[in-house]
């Protein structure tokens, strides 16, 4: 596949603090690659070098085919939000987007007007952004990133200082922009927001790539469920042993959970009606997203206290054996 | 870069404090002339270029000073609020950005040294009218071509040497003012250096107002003193050789020979050091974008 983006083994230390450790994302075009993980995990550091904004301290990154040093003349088509949105105070929104066009020798006069009507500042247009709530900031922020209509932009926690309107017009327009090509490198801590737009997913913590899965690996991975709720919760689960189901487990409030065959929902539905129990509730549900990375970082952090602890233990045999040796 | 550098101008000439600098400019030209004796040069009513241009040189120091602080401020507003970060992701190198400041901060101190000039002069012209006087680019009489046709023969050669110490000092003080847009420039450059260095427009301020090069000169000048012994040290720094320059109206009344034989290469040494601390601040300066992140 050819990968918009693609980092390899790159690593970012800051004096003794390892933020980012090996980390090699692969960025398909087209793509709305998610990048998850909580504060300090390393998202930020690595938009931050991916953007062009801090150099690695080692590994390197391919952007549209070149290396990161030979990038040349496609730099223009990167677009950029990265922590705080980067607006001149004293200026207006449309001068904000102005002195960017003229940076990137963009000459459409009428482009500065659109992206504002695009994000919802138009009326705001004319305003100093000195005046402008940190929503209106935000908003002008994004308009910023896709200045010269890039093929790929970095968001680093969009939706900021959005309402539940202003969340779903940046949804709407991320969409929008993708339908047209554009590429999305995209951070949130609302992860629930971020699986309703991303097509791929980069779980990060302690700067270390947990896991890389697109969409459709990420819905297999995530343990499904049947929750039902029946008439006659004794009889409803004599039933399900009868039609095949193994795997479940009765809660305390009468609801069944079902791990297992979560597609035949309409089968168990059959069966419940034919021995005249009525089905009050049945849902598939998946593992949120949420979920997943709590327990993908759960994983990592115990492994890697295991990992410190037979360091430690194979440090104090070792220290044995050496005193061992040295009588 | 061209992009870069047309967006750079662009701040600058939407920035109020680009347009209040050379208000406080000319604030402090009115007012030195006001505080000024009554005898001195200034209130001659007949007013001439050469003189004027001697003149402004006194005001180079205030002249860097302001564009030192107009640019720290520029480019520490940019730096606090983030708006460079939406440049910096599309340059091809994060130097650029670097040269680009430098270019348009050092057309800053082209400016406003031609500012002051071009303040000095209108004032002057205005004040030779005022006050019943004429106003010429060299000194008066020398064009009088009347007179000239009525003088005698040792008059005329007289007049010759004069004219000879007019256009002598017309070119040193040119030379003299090249000198301080190219010293303004180094500071320029140096405030540049250090900003990249520290991401921070405090010492800047700091540096532009105190014009810590003159204090750094005189410490090391003292230094190599105290080491070597050796006492002209002075001649080979900036701001020494600067300092020489602002005699230069005073030089002009004087012996035209000594002028000719000691300040055209005092100038032009200063120039070549200027010269190469533009390029070390410069390179310096770029250096340390290269490797610093945004």
């Amino acid at each position: 596949m050819n990968y918009i983006l693609e980092t390899e083994n790159l690593c970012k230390v800051y004096g003794k603090k390892k933020a980012l450790d090996n980390v090699s994302i692969h960025v398909g075009e087209g793509d709305v690659y998610g990048l998850i993980g909580k504060n300090g995990a390393g998202k930020t550091t690595l938009m931050k070098i991916v953007g062009g904004l801090s150099n690695a301290t080692s590994g390197t990154y391919t952007f549209m085919g070149r290396k990161a040093g030979e990038i040349g003349d496609v730099i223009t088509n990167r677009g950029l939000l990265i922590e705080d949105p980067g607006v001149l105070e004293n200026e207006t929104g449309y001068e904000n987007l102005v002195i960017k066009e003229i940076s990137l020798g963009i000459k459409d006069k009428n482009e500065a007007m659109h992206l504002l009507e695009m994000v919802g500042l138009k009326d705001a247009a004319r305003t100093h952004v000195k005046k402008y709530s940190f929503g209106m900031r935000q908003r002008l922020g994004l308009a910023l990133a896709f200045v010269g209509n890039p093929g790929f932009v970095i968001l680093d926690e969009p939706i900021n200082g959005f309402d539940p309107q202003g969340i779903n017009s940046v949804r709407e327009l991320i969409k929008e922009k993708r339908r047209n090509g554009t590429t999305f490198l995209i951070s949130s801590h609302i992860l629930g927001e971020l699986s309703k737009i991303a097509t791929k997913y980069g779980f990060i913590n302690e700067g270390k790539l947990l896991e890389e899965s697109t969409e459709q690996e990420l819905i297999e991975k995530c343990k499904s469920r049947i929750e039902l709720v029946a008439e006659d919760t004794p009889k409803a689960v004599t039933i399900l042993e009868a039609i095949g189901f193994r795997d479940y487990k009765v809660m305390e409030n009468g609801m069944i959970n079902i791990y297992e065959q979560v597609e035949r929902t309409g089968d168990i539905t059959n069966a419940l009606a034919k021995e005249g129990i009525a089905t009050i509730e049945i849902v598939r549900r998946y593992e949120e997203l949420e979920d997943y990375y709590m327990k993908l970082v759960g994983e990592n952090e115990a492994n890697n206290q295991a990992a410190m602890l037979s360091n430690e233990n194979s440090g104090i045999v070792n220290a044995g054996d050496r005193r061992t040796e040295s009588k | 870069m061209k992009n870069i550098i047309k967006a750079e101008f662009h701040k600058i000439f939407h920035s109020i404090f680009f347009y209040a600098m050379p208000l406080g400019l000319l604030a402090t030209l009115i007012i030195s002339v006001l505080a000024s004796n009554e005898h001195s040069a200034t209130r001659i009513p007949n007013q001439n270029f050469i003189q004027i241009l001697s003149e402004t040189l006194d005001f180079m120091v205030i002249v860097i000073v302001c564009a030192g602080i107009f640019l720290t401020y520029l480019w520490g507003k940019e730096r606090k609020n983030g708006y460079i970060k939406n440049i910096a992701g599309n340059v091809k190198g994060r130097h650029i950005l670097t040269l680009s400041k430098l270019i348009t901060g050092s057309a800053v101190v082209a400016m406003y040294s031609f500012f002051m000039l071009i303040f000095n002069t209108l004032f002057k012209l205005c004040y030779a009218l005022i006050n019943g006087g004429k106003f010429s680019f060299i000194p008066i009489g020398l064009t009088d071509t009347d007179r000239i046709a009525q003088m005698s023969p040792e008059a005329l050669k007289s007049l010759e040497e004069s004219k000879e110490v007019a256009y002598s000092t017309l070119r040193m003080s040119s030379f003299a003012f090249l000198a301080w847009i190219l010293g303004g420039i180094a500071v320029a450059a140096m405030l540049l250096m250090f900003f990249e260095l520290f991401r921070s427009p405090v010492l800047g301020y700091i540096l532009s107002i105190q014009l810590l090069p003159m204090l750094a000169e005189g410490l090391i000048e003292q230094a190599v003193y105290l080491v070597t012994k050796f006492e002209k040290t002075g001649e080979y720094m900036i701001v020494k050789g600067l300092m020489k320059m602002k005699t230069l109206p005073d030089a002009m009344y004087g012996n035209a020979a000594e002028m000719n034989e000691f300040y055209p290469n005092s100038i032009g040494g200063t120039i070549i050091m200027l010269c190469v601390y533009i390029t070390v601040f410069s390179l310096a300066a770029v250096f340390i974008s290269k490797r610093k992140d945004v």
